[in-house]
């Protein structure tokens, strides 16, 4: 951690609001767009982060310089998204899951991978919300199965079905992209060298 | 030089290995940086601000009340006496006013503390069991007690023949009932 950032903290901790605000300033768009990645409205997001920074500021005392703040700051943030998931999911209606899984062979043409951000985005924004959840807990955060079955509320197999499905609904939906960014598509080769 | 598989979180048995795609997808997404909205700092300092003054109030009317509380125990312990009304515990002691008892009691007990030795035909008519006619049971049931004679219920305490005599009992009757025929009786008291 660096210096200035370790001072900033040691002043947000005694709740000097210039210090806060210069700690949101440094973070404010990383943990938005952490919370933008578990829900589907800017509003909810804007929701969730602010309820996020209201415990980051409230609990820094429990941060100690030998974790990441960065990592720290986004566990908060996806523990608040979740509570925020699991609130929602009682009002959500079923969503029709329509299974676009990949073949082998597009599973093979994936793992030559140069996507834009926006196609990853699209990609991911167009998986089922339970599948999308489950996919960020554990692609992009890294949470294993036991946790995300904890936090979800649901059991581990549930949580490793819905991984293997989201993942490959997720390769479908990016082999797509490519496709049709490519006028003649041939058959993909394998990166494997 | 580090494989960007080191960075993947671990998969389990029988989980097909990351591709280079999900690698992208993982790096793209951790490095994302969507502005928030611009009100949101406020926002948040607002409910920075909210929050302490939830906490420092919520002390505040603990202490208060604690105070309260502690007053009033303190002036009860002198004496002082509440106007408004006290809920007390079942340990303190509650005056209780005492009313004087009513004609009906006075009578009542009279029955039961008077010591009178009467005749052996007087007691032996007195064990009878004298059932109580009313105009409602007459209606309802027909009960041998109907056709009681006159005579048995002309056995009854002294004392109650003396009430009756001063015109006590006629009270306790509602004017709309029958009344008995009064016949002379004579009674020995041994002394």
């Amino acid at each position: 951690m660096d210096q200035e950032l370790k001072e900033l903290l040691e002043r947000c901790k005694a709740e000097e609001r210039s210090a806060q605000a210069a700690l949101y300033s440094r973070f404010a768009s990383k943990v938005f767009s952490t919370a933008l990645r578990y829900t589907d409205s800017r509003d909810e997001a804007a929701d969730i982060a602010q309820e996020s920074w209201v415990k980051v500021f409230r609990h820094l005392a429990k941060f100690t310089e030998f974790n990441s703040f960065e990592g720290w700051v986004r566990r908060i943030t996806v523990n608040t998204a979740i509570t925020h998931y699991r609130r929602n999911l009682k009002h959500r209606y079923h969503e029709d899951v329509t299974e676009t899984l990949a073949t082998p062979l597009d599973l093979a043409a994936s793992k030559k991978a140069d996507f834009t951000m926006e196609e990853i985005q699209s990609a991911m924004s167009a998986l089922p919300k339970g599948y999308r959840t489950v996919v960020q807990l554990y692609l992009v955060d890294g949470y294993s199965h036991k946790e995300i079955a904890e936090m979800l509320g649901v059991d581990i197999n549930t949580s490793k079905s819905q991984l293997s499905r989201g993942r490959k609904q997720l390769q479908g939906f990016l082999l797509n992209m490519a496709r049709r960014a490519q006028p003649q598509p041939g058959l993909p080769h394998s990166d494997e060298a | 030089m580090k494989s960007p598989l080191e960075n993947m979180p671990p998969l389990e048995q029988g989980e097909t290995p990351w591709t280079a795609a999900e690698m992208q997808v993982r790096e793209a997404m951790l490095a994302a940086e969507v502005a928030a909205p611009a009100d949101l700092e406020s926002k948040v300092m607002k409910a920075l601000d909210a929050t302490s003054a939830e906490s420092v109030g919520g002390a505040a009317v603990k202490w208060v009340a604690a105070a309260l509380v502690g007053s009033a125990l303190v002036w009860a312990a002198l004496g002082g006496e509440p106007e408004a009304p006290v809920v007390v515990s079942p340990q303190q002691e509650v005056p209780v006013v005492v009313q004087p008892a009513s004609p009906v009691t006075a009578l009542e007990e009279d029955q039961t503390q008077a010591e009178v030795v009467m005749p052996p035909s007087h007691e032996a008519e007195l064990q009878k069991e004298v059932p109580v006619v009313s105009p409602e049971s007459d209606v309802a049931m027909e009960s041998p007690a109907r056709m009681q004679p006159m005579e048995v219920m002309s056995g009854r305490a002294a004392s109650m023949l003396e009430a009756s005599s001063e015109g006590q009992l006629d009270l306790q009757h509602d004017s709309a009932q029958p009344r008995l025929e009064r016949r002379p009786a004579t009674l020995e008291v041994k002394q």
